[in-house]
């Protein structure tokens, strides 16, 4: 039955222009702020032209409208094509498309564009909360687009809800069938541009303060589940990158030296954890200090960094086993001298203060611990607001100020070790973490980022030493407090002072990372790998690809279409001969200009054409008195409808014209 | 048809000039059995087309006043001792006759109209114990006032549902209404008029009507209507079965009249603003629409195929 009625109430408007208005907004976040804007302003104008129809826009207007969004989009991308410019004009264009919602078709479209919508947002955000919001959207989106299509208002609001869950319940095996077993891409879909998610943290480059910086940041870095026994707290660092060189100012790797080889560790790491890295950009990977071997066979550099070929551009996980007890003696040739090379701004005093110590060692070990033991007892300060050292920082640091953060510990060390003769480099990485005993995880955040150092003894190897620990050993064991103080004042340790309302706040931020790290986990992180490894399990893992993604679409296509066709076949008979003759008939007299009404029954018809027509009589009166005998008469047999369609056939009003 | 029934249709047109529609409309519903409700307002010859069609036809005519004060006894009969037999008899009343005129029906108490309603229903009357049947054929013109005139008690829906057919006069053309006022009386005309049919001939046109073919896809038009207008907010209630019932039958009648032995459906459309017009209640702002005007619209958003 056809609906006759394209209009559309002022409430079912208004619906449809608050559930797109959902389906947009996120994005208003990320595209450029004239676009935002942009946007409030046409969602706004929708929504006053509902309450005051004389603002509903004109043709020209919504013409001019359009180009305008499409110009303000091109000057903020210079492109329309790819991820950004894409999402850009997209979302121009639906919110036009709302500002345009006259009659039922336009809410279609509007309602299908919206759908669409919703999936973009997945390009830019796949975090659960977005997830909800979104598939609150659907819901709502869906329970429009049924209201809609229904011929009776439904009596209460719920009954389209009711039916909607119906319908997602109906939808989700489906859905996991598809997330299962449908091929997934080897990137995911969301990765096509350089991923906007990337939070600033490390960087292979390192001047004193910047560590400093990153501490005021709350942004996890990356999280780790134990599957052994977790480490003390002080026995989690984790490993970064390690620095060698220096100009005096600056900390970084010179390109050059840079010689990588793939170490193959034999030792056996008793740590066994998988890390949830967020995307920074770089492409070293964070592992318990020392790692031994990963399961996604990551590059060990000989300076024992866990590396991949790209940078970490969207979240990653991985499986490493790492070991604290590995005495780590991998040297490569010129490695040694590289740990010795000191900038040019080496002064005086700094010579003197090694020399000291030297002169009272008797190995380099005890020149370790001299050192050492010059930081717990002079008057250094570990704040986490050191002033800016700007000319030769190690020595105004070490000479004068006496304030500092791990970094400016970690440098002036190195250097020192290095004057002294020792082979020292610089580590970078995290240390600590706080524990979540909701997953059993820990979260590494920016504010635990640390520096520390290690030295080359003959005897031990690569050895770990955390000047800091010397001087503020609860670095080591606490949290950081957030509260920086005024310049200079020494830091605050984070104790296990919480009251009850902190308590409970911490537990519930503990809940709501954990429910996120499983969706990642579980959801997100579900990947071609996971994919293959399950395909192995049963045996499927001889398919190509192609030949897997046929079978999958075969398995969830056919059965559908099967339904479909029952369910349009079940709608819809065959049209008897009579009909199929008498509907030609109908368009041979339409084509002369005589076409019957909807409504209009057969005599009712003859009687018009015969009057526009009164050459056609003979004709026109035979098959319709035919056609109502095998329609409408009794005992009708189908020699009859036969001869009605030859009748039909030979009927051809065209070759005659009235009047001739 | 019988050339008797083209002649009472020309007859009666004769005398209620310029409604010859009205009139096969009329005969349409005595042919189907069913009950007439004329609504109009006074003076348009209402009674006239009541009197008219039961003297063509040679049917005795009874015509009830409906009043305010009107009792059930006033129309079905009442019991009266009879001192001589010792016993009650029971004295027949107006209902008792081949075609009964209830004049202005919406002016009695609603107790009083369901008395006449139940006996159109059942054609029988039951009173004291006693059950009688009324003649055969029985054929009740019910007349009433737009109920938005002043002292009427508007018939509930489902006693608007026992009148097969609610037709209105109308005022008369022009032409129409100068040869009514230049011509004589109506009513004397009427009585010089030969009676054209009796109750014997109509029993057995009622049973040829009965015997029209009505096809499958007819059938299914009807019923599409009904599915319409059981869908489609418009209506605050759809037409019940009943009403699917009325329809073929009256359509059954008209197409008897228009001398076929099948029903097409422009038989059906041809009825169908008199069959449920008063079945149909619109809701919103189409409530003011009524009849033809409902019809028409409901025809055009229902597709014959």
């Amino acid at each position: 039955m056809q609906i006759a009625d394209h209009s559309l109430t002022a409430r079912q408007h208004l619906l449809v222009s608050l559930c797109a208005g959902f389906a947009i907004a996120p994005h208003t976040l990320h595209v450029p702020l004239p676009i935002s804007l942009f946007l409030i302003f046409l969602f706004v104008w929708r929504l006053t032209a509902l309450r005051y129809p004389q603002f509903q826009p004109g043709r020209w207007l919504l013409v001019l409208t359009t180009l305008g969004g499409v110009i303000l989009t091109f000057s903020q991308y210079h492109t329309l094509i790819g991820r950004d410019a894409g999402v850009g004009l997209l979302t121009v264009m639906m919110i036009l498309k709302i500002l345009e919602v006259r009659r039922r078709q336009d809410l279609y479209v509007a309602v299908f564009i919206s759908y669409f919508v919703i999936i973009t947002h997945f390009l830019f955000d796949q975090s659960m909360v977005m997830a909800l919001y979104l598939f609150s959207v659907m819901v709502c989106l869906t329970a429009l687009l049924i209201e809609i299509n229904r011929i009776k208002p439904s009596a209460t609001t719920l009954e389209p809800f009711v039916r909607t869950a119906i319908i997602t319940l109906q939808a989700i095996p489906i859905a996991i069938v598809l997330f299962v077993i449908f091929p997934r891409l080897s990137q995911p879909l969301w990765n096509l541009g350089i991923g906007s998610s990337g939070t600033t943290g490390l960087s292979d480059r390192m001047t004193p303060g910047q560590i400093a910086e990153l501490i005021e940041s709350p942004e996890v870095a990356f999280r780790v589940s134990f599957v052994t026994e977790a480490p003390a707290a002080e026995q989690r660092y984790w490993r970064g990158l390690v620095i060698w060189d220096t100009d005096g100012h600056s900390w970084f790797n010179r390109k050059d030296q840079v010689r990588e080889r793939h170490m193959q560790l034999k030792a056996h790491g008793e740590h066994s954890y998988e890390v949830f890295l967020e995307a920074h950009q770089q492409r070293w990977l964070y592992a318990l200090d020392v790692p031994v071997s990963s399961k996604q066979r990551f590059r060990l550099s000989q300076d024992l960094i866990l590396q991949r070929r790209e940078p970490v551009r969207q979240s990653l996980t991985y499986q490493v086993r790492s070991t604290t007890e590995q005495q780590n003696k991998v040297v490569m040739p010129g490695m040694l001298q590289r740990a010795l090379e000191l900038p040019d701004n080496v002064t005086q005093r700094q010579f003197e203060l090694v020399e000291g110590w030297r002169a009272n060692a008797k190995s380099p070990r005890e020149i370790v611990e001299l050192a050492l033991s010059h930081f717990n007892k002079q008057p250094f300060v570990y704040t986490l607001t050191p002033p800016r050292y700007l000319d030769n920082p190690i020595d105004q640091f070490l000479f004068n100020a006496q304030e500092g953060f791990c970094e400016h510990y970690a440098t002036s060390f190195t250097q020192l070790m290095r004057i002294a003769g020792i082979p020292t480099r610089l580590v970078l990485g995290y240390q600590g973490g706080e524990y979540n005993e909701l997953g059993d995880y820990f979260i590494i955040r920016q504010y635990d980022a640390h520096a520390w150092t290690e030295v080359w003894l003959e005897e031990s190897g690569w050895l770990r030493v955390d000047p800091t620990a010397a001087v503020a050993p609860e670095r080591i064991r606490f949290q950081l407090r957030n509260d920086f103080g005024t310049e200079g004042s020494p830091a605050m340790f984070q104790l296990d002072e919480l009251g009850l309302v902190g308590s409970n706040l911490r537990r519930f931020a503990h809940m709501l990372d954990n429910a996120n790290i499983q969706w990642r986990r579980w959801i997100i992180g579900y990947s071609r790998e996971h994919q293959f490894s399950l395909m192995r399990n049963f045996g499927f893992d001889t398919l190509t690809p192609l030949q897997w993604s046929l079978i999958t679409i075969g398995l969830i296509a056919v059965p559908l279409l099967l339904v479909a066709l029952r369910l349009v076949l079940s709608g819809r008979k065959q049209p008897l001969p009579e009909i199929i003759a008498y509907d030609r008939f109908c368009k041979k007299l339409a084509r002369q200009g005589i076409s019957r009404k909807t409504y209009e029954g057969p005599m009712d018809y003859a009687k018009r054409a015969i009057g526009e027509r009164p050459d056609l009589t003979a004709p026109i009166s035979r098959i319709t008195a035919l056609y109502i005998k095998v329609r409408y008469g009794p005992n009708a047999d189908k020699s009859q409808s036969k001869r009605l369609l030859q009748q039909v056939r030979q009927f051809r009003p065209g070759r005659q014209k009235p009047g001739t | 048809m019988g050339p008797e029934l083209a002649e009472a249709i020309k007859a009666a047109g004769n005398i209620l000039l310029g409604k010859q529609e009205v009139v096969k409309l009329s005969l349409t519903c005595l042919l189907a059995r069913g009950h007439l409700l004329i609504e109009d307002v006074p003076g348009v010859g209402k009674t006239t087309l009541a009197h008219t069609l039961a003297h063509l036809l040679g049917l005795n005519y009874q015509r009830i006043q409906f009043t305010s004060d009107l009792l059930p006894s006033d129309i079905i009969g009442v019991s009266v001792f009879d001192t001589n037999q010792q016993n009650f008899q029971f004295h027949r009343g107006p209902i008792f006759a081949q075609v009964v005129l209830a004049d202005e029906i919406n002016r009695a108490t609603p107790k009083a109209q369901s008395a006449l309603l139940e006996a159109m229903e059942e054609r029988q009357v039951t009173t004291d114990g006693a059950t009688y049947n009324l003649p055969e054929p029985f054929f009740v013109i019910a007349t009433q006032n737009p109920s938005h005139q002043v002292g009427t008690f508007p018939l509930p829906e489902s006693q608007l549902d026992r009148f097969l057919m609610r037709i209105s006069i109308g005022y008369p053309g022009r032409s129409a209404e100068r040869d009514l006022l230049a011509g004589g009386d109506r009513r004397a005309a009427l009585e010089d008029h030969p009676v054209v049919l009796d109750s014997q001939r109509l029993s057995e046109y009622q049973h040829q009507v009965a015997k029209v073919h009505v096809a499958d896809a007819l059938i299914e038009y009807c019923q599409d209507i009904l599915a319409h207008t059981r869908n489609m907010p418009d209506y605050r209630l759809g037409l019940s079965p009943r009403a699917g019932l009325a329809m073929l039958q009256a359509a059954r009648a008209w197409a008897f009249l228009e001398d076929r032995d099948l029903v097409l459906p422009e038989d059906l459309q041809a009825i169908l603003p008199a069959t449920i017009g008063h079945r149909l209640q619109t809701s919103g702002e189409k409530m003011s629409v009524s009849g033809d005007g409902l019809v028409k619209d409901l025809l055009n958003k229902i597709p014959l195929t």
